[in-house]
């Protein structure tokens, strides 16, 4: 990708503060941005595609997805799982709704989520993939395994709470422990296709720190930035992007742009939260207060941004064109 | 507390509290405690330490608890119920409100998060010549403005001369946490539950949070004079704080008829 920082320029508002803009507006035959402030739950399948609008058109084009995959809510901890096409945010299907959902990750190919399945027992995720249409259990509840993520050879991963990165071997079905990720707790992972794995200790603290678990074994800490949560690793390997939850952004500033040995080369605008990388590796999916935006990270720029009627937490692209 | 001589009329007890548990010591402390006062009896304990094996908890006066079934190092923590004890030549209301937390119990957009469980269990009998019970429930909720209800579950029936219900929690991997309840009462009535206001009032800011475990004798003008209650559960969650600290509302209510 290419740097260049500089001055962020956010695209003209019109969209959003134009009088009349409903949700229902932006989604005539959708059941989900009914402003209910959750997916959860809706369940909705809609008998006919929605009718393509340009700025959702627009925002796929930009990612260079057909879909993304979404956590959304407005409640994080009553999220639900959603998907946006080119007709604007709609539930996803029941299939493949969870009773509760935590988490989001996906290589562009494969979406994984994490989550509780059914209102059952017991109250706790199990790893799930979307695929065909359902979820595919690889991991089950009270397995301890959470913030699954797919690595760019589409092998999955997750954390364990004190037992550090597990990686699924498809070959056995089983989880294997990832040695150089000892007993950290940490809030999820990243993997670069050589190998090379990215997380962040101390989340959510003015001390938190980027690390990264390498070929050899070794764990090494790259840099500290106050608060990050989770760092999107870019496709093509060469960027990260910080994350911040909502709560700490006041004190803790906005989330970067970094390179992976630490160095910020651009800063995500003020109050925006990275939710997922472009297919070119250029451009940043963002959420900010009911609304989403792409930014092109090269030039600071941002695309106008698009009213969605909930919270939008994770996101899990899908490649490919929404045409 | 004044004795029920009126039909269809619900005594209220309220008990509104804060465990407050400090990560290192494992102790809480029921800080604030509103209640409709009772003449009689005993309607909680402050001042109290946590309690790491339920099996303690036997100590309880009325002899049934919500047994924590799993090993000492699930991070599973129990606390010393809330309890109302209540009694009168004519009735007695026994009710206990375990509480128990879980941390790290899942991780939700990268930030981990705690689990904290009420299980109420108890019940109500009517010794009065000419009165029979008609209804007794116990309810729970949090002191919370949001929805942070993620379970909840009752007894629904009588089996093998007990009511009860089990509810199981994110747990570290291969340590199974379950709480489950168990009150041996006789059949007759209905063991119900529900979520929200329930026959005693509402608790709480936020009416999601509110679960209510019930017996309920359906026949106007009948009731009983057995001993009758419930199990309830409720399940929260929270991202995990720096030190916990749950506000928490307890109330159980009875009726009798004439």
């Amino acid at each position: 990708m290419r740097f260049r920082r500089g001055a962020l320029i956010l695209g003209v508002a019109g969209l959003l503060l134009s009088a009349g803009c409903s949700i229902a507006g932006q989604e005539p035959s959708g059941p989900v941005d009914s402003g209910s402030g959750s997916v959860a739950g809706s369940h909705g399948e809609p008998s006919r595609p929605p009718t393509a609008k340009r700025e959702w058109v627009q925002v796929l084009r930009l990612l260079g997805a057909h879909r993304v995959y979404v956590m959304a809510g407005d409640d994080v901890l009553h999220a639900g799982l959603g998907v946006i096409g080119p007709g604007g945010l709609r539930p996803a299907p029941r299939r493949v709704q969870p009773f509760a959902l935590s988490n989001v990750a996906g290589n562009g190919d494969r979406v994984v989520i994490g989550g509780v399945r059914d209102e059952s027992d017991p109250y706790t995720d199990g790893v799930y993939e979307v695929a065909g249409g359902r979820l595919v259990q690889v991991a089950t509840p009270g397995s301890g395994l959470y913030a699954p993520s797919v690595g760019p050879d589409g092998s999955l991963s997750a954390v364990r709470p004190k037992a550090g990165v597990f990686r699924f071997d498809e070959g056995s079905g089983r989880w294997r422990h990832v040695p150089a990720s000892g007993t950290l707790t940490l809030p999820g992972v990243a993997w670069r296709d050589d190998g090379q794995g990215f997380s962040v200790v101390r989340v959510n603290s003015p001390r938190s720190t980027l690390i990264t678990f390498a070929r050899d074994g070794r764990r090494q800490d790259v840099a500290s930035f106050p608060c990050m949560n989770l760092v999107l690793l870019a496709p093509d390997g060469e960027a990260l992007a910080t994350t911040l939850p909502a709560s700490v952004r006041k004190r803790c500033g906005d989330a970067h742009v970094l390179t992976t040995d630490g160095t910020i080369v651009a800063d995500v605008p003020s109050g925006w939260e990275p939710l997922a990388w472009g297919k070119d590796s250029e451009h940043l999916l963002l959420a900010r207060s009911r609304t989403l935006a792409v930014l092109d990270v090269a030039s600071g720029e941002v695309t106008e941004p698009v009213r969605v009627s909930t919270e939008l937490w994770m996101a899990a692209p899908l490649w490919g064109s929404p045409a | 507390m004044n004795k029920i001589q009126a039909p269809d009329v619900y005594q209220v007890l309220r008990v509104e509290g804060e465990t407050d548990a400090d990560l290192l010591s494992n102790t809480i402390r029921v800080k604030k405690i509103g209640v409709s006062t009772p003449q009689s009896g005993t309607i909680y304990q402050d001042d109290v330490s946590a309690l790491n094996v339920s099996t303690s908890m036997s100590a309880a006066a009325s002899g049934y608890q919500c047994v924590k079934e799993t090993d000492a190092n699930s991070g599973l923590l129990a606390y010393t119920p809330a309890k109302v004890d209540l009694s009168d030549s004519d009735w007695e209301i026994h009710y206990l409100n375990h509480f128990y937390s879980m941390d790290h119990a899942r991780i939700v957009d990268g930030q981990y998060t705690t689990q904290f469980e009420q299980c109420a269990i108890g019940g109500s009998r009517n010794k009065h010549v000419y009165q029979r019970m008609a209804h007794t429930e116990s309810e729970v909720s949090i002191d919370n403005s949001q929805n942070r209800r993620i379970g909840s579950k009752w007894g629904t029936q009588v089996d093998s001369g007990s009511v009860s219900s089990a509810l199981s929690f994110a747990a570290e991997v291969g340590k199974a946490a379950k709480i489950s309840g168990s009150l041996p009462v006789s059949t007759g009535g209905s063991e119900t539950g529900s979520i929200g206001a329930g026959k005693c009032g509402s608790i709480g800011p936020q009416s999601g949070n509110q679960v209510n475990g019930a017996w309920h004798y359906t026949y106007p003008g009948y009731g009983t004079n057995d001993f009758k209650g419930n199990v309830a559960h409720a399940l929260y969650e929270f991202a995990q704080p720096n030190k916990r600290r749950f506000y928490y509302y307890f109330q159980v209510c009875y009726q009798a008829r004439y």
